[in-house]
């Protein structure tokens, strides 16, 4: 990771660590992170269960705190950032997808992306946020009525309506099938080339790798390797 | 509307049936407060504006007989702003068509209408005429029960002589606005009224030209911060008048009566909304932590997406505040129909110009700010937990239930026997203990409102059944206008239907002691007397002694007097020579302050040998009879006042009782409304926390029926240990009501019989079960194969 990274980098994390006490015992999940955040990328954080990647994605993602080190968004340092400057962070910075879509059950697809919209500076209409993952004429569905896939590409298009800077994405494809993952890799991507958005995908699934910019793995709390795909493989190509 | 808004009503949609019985609550509370508080200021409005507009006296002084020119200078007393000199006597009503005599109180005005103290407000007809003398005014219920209107005639018995007089117009007064006869506990407008006559011509009958009995007055405003010092300055000034008595208005009889009701409705506006809010409160708190928790994931996202714990925060308080703007909507609606209902009732008992439920939207507006301030309270505390939590941690799953043992798995002896339904139900219930609570509470406070709807019905019941079953045993009492001899007992023996005569002798004295000193009067009975029976405190009949007096626990504890004290008694017509009786016992008794002697004892106190000064009999139930015994007594010229002391008793029973029924009835309905609402919430609660254990029953071959029953159990043991923890604050709560009715003029006792003490764990029982049949059919028709599915 040299300087020229770091004046690119989204997000600049430096010797994070992360300790869970529970009662009298302590688990160490992060053991100290240096990692950057490429703006514009595609990063794919990949690890086994238990690595610590929804970990490392939840400090990013300024809904966790870490317990030692320094997390750096652009310029501003977040380690350290009050519950209030987190929130805004992440109502005017980060999107989130998670592995089980946490879509609010008793609101529609529209109303599911207007959560996120109405608290945003710049939002785009949840209606083109939903026909962006091809789910326009979904709009009024609740999520009981949408399969497994389109909940996740609502999902996607709440975190993607408020033009965030930067896309986290919890084991998107965790919870469904091949093709649907697909298809909801496929809408990543686009996202992440037509748009720029830079995003970062946490996924225990090696051949999702194989679509990002970057790739890090994980294991046992540390960075074990970090690596620059030279060719991106297409969507389509991979099989997991 | 913002989309967390539109969430928010979808949460209250499908919360509905839970969230309505969390209404229904909030809005008994809503209802009592504004109701009773509503009803309250009704009554305190009509008696302020009637008391102003009647010139309601600040003190009356009744006299033997006090020259008009010494009771007009009274005015120069300090203190003293106005006075009127007028006369009262107890009048026979003579109508024609009735054979009974009947009673009643006739009172002077002046001959032209004047804004006097202790005026009337015409009600039909008009006032008296220039032209005749003999023209009477009557109270407006006696004349509608005895359908006599302006224009037509009664007699009236006056001084022993029997006067025609033409009934002018009808009206009420406001130092007649809870007017019972003497002896009597209740109003009876049929048998007992008022009547109003011209000074002049009373004077003239009476033979008190010149002349006084009674005199009422105003003090002026600094005065009435201390009205004791004015009334003992009156005193000493009319003491050689012969004074009887002299009240206050703070001690009138009707004011008294109007003001003990007044300040029991005052209670139970403040004590039941405060109960049934704080209990809403309670379950509304374990709803929201139980909605909460069910949305920690959602919470957690909203948090991720930026969403401020304050909006969270507002979106769970917004639930609150909907759920007791319901609640107390629905209050204030039900709170007018409670007042238009006890409205209804105290029209029954008191006399107003003008008394109506009136919608007071102030108190409507508290009422629902208090119903929204409990809710939101209750609701806010619930999700607080959660929304403290990181977004990070509120995502994950919460953590498992701690499962080690409960302090009963320690008794392995006791543990071993139970079946494993009794373990699963005997954790829950400790391993939820802030729930436990809740549901104890909730029942707990049901309990006690089923106790004292109970214990009221049955203190105010035996209140009028202790004197007029067991101590006045009489049918008829002949009150006398002046003291007799015996041979008057022998006359009314020989009386048509009349199988028994005792005479009595009543005393007006004072009795006093340590410094104290209570106005009553002291009746002297036959020692064997059969209809006058004094009771000691256990209820049993006691003995008269010889010589002593027996007095009541009131007047003991008002005088610090026990057995063996001797007390001053002063009577307040003739001599007035001291003398000191020895306490021989306490009796029982619900009426203010009673004190009882032997006859002959009594006769010797006050220097005579047999007087009486009236007369009780019993009679045969026969009609041709009565009408015949009727008939005499009318004629009777010693009569001041004929009480039928059998038809009394039935018709408080038949209407005093009946209008306590419905307010039972009323309490009984809202204790069952926090059981229905308790167990319901509860219960609902533990079926959506439990479903992976309902599906898991239902996989192994259980019937929805053998599951409801262990749900059942749980409730039942919960709300039966929350009804029996209701038994003692509910007797704590009843001895604080009867508390209330306890004054010179009556005392409630506070009467739980072993029956009240079964029935309100009983009555409880029922609601468990009806709740639990609307839960028994929530756990047969929920779709178990889905909750098998859910991710945990």
């Amino acid at each position: 990771m040299g300087e020229n990274h770091v004046t690119k980098a989204e997000i600049h994390l430096h010797g994070v660590t992360k300790t869970y006490i529970m009662g009298e015992v302590e688990t160490p999940v992060l053991r100290g992170i240096d990692l950057d955040i490429i703006r514009g990328e595609l990063t794919v954080i990949h690890g086994a269960s238990g690595s610590g990647k929804s970990t490392l994605l939840n400090i990013i993602g300024g809904i966790d705190l870490a317990s030692a080190g320094n997390v750096i968004f652009r310029d501003h340092d977040i380690t350290a950032a009050s519950d209030e400057e987190l929130t805004t962070y992440r109502r005017k910075h980060v999107g989130f997808v998670f592995q089980f879509y946490n879509l609010v059950a008793t609101l529609t697809a529209r109303e599911n992306v207007e959560v996120s919209t109405e608290v945003a500076d710049h939002p785009m209409s949840p209606a083109q946020a939903l026909e962006m993952v091809g789910l326009g004429d979904r709009l009024d569905y609740f999520p009981a009525q949408l399969s497994g896939g389109q909940q996740q590409r609502v999902a996607i298009a709440r975190a993607l309506a408020k033009n965030p800077a930067l896309m986290l994405c919890d084991e998107p494809t965790g919870a469904l099938d091949l093709e649907t993952g697909r298809m909801v890799l496929q809408t990543l991507k686009k996202l992440n080339d037509e748009l720029g958005t830079t995003i970062v995908i946490i996924t225990h699934c090696t051949p999702v790798a194989r679509i990002a910019h970057r790739v890090v793995h994980l294991g046992s709390g540390v960075i074990q390797e970090s690596q620059v795909n030279k060719h991106r493989a297409e969507v389509e190509d991979i099989r997991w | 509307m913002k989309v967390l808004d539109k969430k928010l009503l979808r949460d209250l949609s499908r919360s509905r049936g839970m969230l309505s019985a969390i209404v229904a609550i909030i809005a008994v509370g809503a209802a009592c407060f504004s109701g009773m508080l509503g009803t309250f200021f009704s009554l305190e409005d009509a008696a302020t504006t009637y008391y102003s507009r009647c010139r309601m006296a600040d003190f009356w002084i009744d006299l033997k007989r006090a020259p008009i020119s010494e009771t007009s200078r009274l005015v120069d007393i300090s203190g003293v702003a106005e006075t009127r000199s007028r006369l009262v006597f107890p009048v026979v009503v003579d109508l024609e068509e009735i054979d009974k005599p009947l009673s009643g109180i006739l009172v002077s005005m002046p001959e032209t209408p004047e804004p006097v103290i202790n005026g009337f407000v015409l009600r039909r007809g008009g006032y008296f005429t220039t032209g005749q003398d003999n023209e009477v005014i009557i109270s407006e219920k006696f004349a509608a029960a005895r359908n006599i209107t302006p224009g037509s005639f009664i007699h009236l018995v006056m001084n022993g002589r029997k006067e025609k007089l033409l009934v002018v117009g009808t009206a009420i007064s406001s130092e007649f606005t809870y007017l019972i006869p003497p002896g009597g506990m209740t109003p009876d407008n049929e048998d007992y009224g008022v009547f109003w006559a011209k000074h002049r011509y009373m004077a003239d009958r009476f033979g008190f030209h010149g002349a006084c009995n009674n005199v009422v007055g105003l003090l002026t405003p600094e005065a009435r911060h201390l009205p004791g010092q004015t009334k003992d300055k009156i005193k000493r000034r009319l003491e050689r008048f012969g004074l009887f008595g002299e009240t206050l208005l703070s001690e009138q009889y009707s004011n008294l009566s109007l003001r003990s009701e007044m300040d029991g409705l005052k209670v139970l506006a403040t004590v039941l909304p405060l109960i049934f809010m704080g209990v809403a409160a309670m379950i509304l708190n374990v709803v929201m932590l139980r909605m909460a928790e069910q949305q920690r994931t959602v919470i957690g996202t909203l948090k991720a997406l930026g969403i401020s714990d304050h909006a969270i925060q507002s979106h769970f308080l917004k639930f609150g505040i909907i759920v007791g703007l319901a609640g107390g909507t629905v209050g204030c609606v039900f709170g007018y129909v409670i007042s238009l209902g006890m409205i209804n009732m105290y029209q029954q008992f008191f006399s107003f110009p003008r008394l109506e439920s009136q919608v007071y939207p102030g108190i409507m507006l508290t009422s629902m700010v208090i119903s929204i301030l409990f809710a939101a309270g209750g609701s806010r505390r619930g999700a607080r937990a959660v929304i403290a939590m990181s977004p990070a941690e509120a995502m994950r799953p919460s953590p498992p239930m701690i499962t080690g043992k409960i302090f009963l798995e320690r008794w392995n002896a006791f543990w071993r026997h139970l079946d494993f339904r009794s373990q699963i139900l005997f954790r829950n219930i400790f391993r939820n203990p802030g729930r436990s609570i809740v549901g104890i509470s909730a029942a707990m406070f049901g309990g006690a409102i089923l106790f004292v709807a109970m214990g009221m019905y049955n203190s105010f019941k035996y209140m009028l059944a202790f004197e007029y079953n067991n101590v006045l045993r009489s049918d008829y009492i002949i009150s006398l206008r002046h003291e007799t001899s015996c041979s008057a007992v022998f006359e009314a023996a020989r009386l048509p239907g009349i199988t028994l005569a005792e005479a009595r002798l009543e005393v007006p004295c004072h009795l006093i002691h340590d410094n104290r000193n209570k106005k009553l009067s002291l009746t002297g009975i036959a020692p064997d007397s059969r209809l006058t029976i004094p009771r000691n405190l256990c209820g049993e009949p006691t003995r008269m002694p010889e010589t002593g007096i027996l007095i009541n626990r009131r007047l003991a504890s008002e005088l610090n007097a026990k057995p063996g004290d001797y007390l001053k008694m002063i009577p307040i017509k003739g001599k007035k020579t001291p003398r000191y009786p020895v306490v021989a016992g306490i009796i029982e008794s619900t009426i203010g302050l009673v004190a009882y002697a032997d006859f002959a004892y009594l006769n010797r106190l006050v220097g005579q040998t047999s007087a009486l000064t009236s007369l009780q009999l019993r009679g045969r139930p026969n009609q041709d009879e009565k009408r015949a015994l009727f008939r005499q007594v009318k004629r009777y010229p010693n009569l001041a006042i004929f009480s039928a002391v059998s038809r009394m008793k039935k018709k408080m029973s038949e209407e005093f009782i009946q209008s306590m029924a419905s307010m039972t009835v009323m309490l009984i309905i809202f204790s069952g409304i926090i059981f229905f609402g308790s167990i319901l919430n509860a219960a609902l609660i533990s079926i959506s926390e439990r479903q992976r254990e309902i599906a898991t029953f239902r996989v192994l071959g259980y019937r929805s029926s053998e599951i409801g029953q262990i749900f059942f159990r749980e409730s039942l043991i919960i709300n039966m240990m929350g009804a029996l923890c209701g038994l003692p604050l509910g007797y704590l709560m009843l001895y604080g009501i009867t508390k209330l009715y306890q004054n010179d003029m009556f005392s409630m006792p506070c009467v739980a019989y072993p029956s009240t003490w079964l029935l309100t764990p009983v009555l409880a029982w029922c609601f468990i079960v009806c709740a639990y049949a609307i839960i028994s059919r929530v756990i047969r028709k929920m779709n178990w194969s889905d909750a098998l599915k859910m991710r945990e």
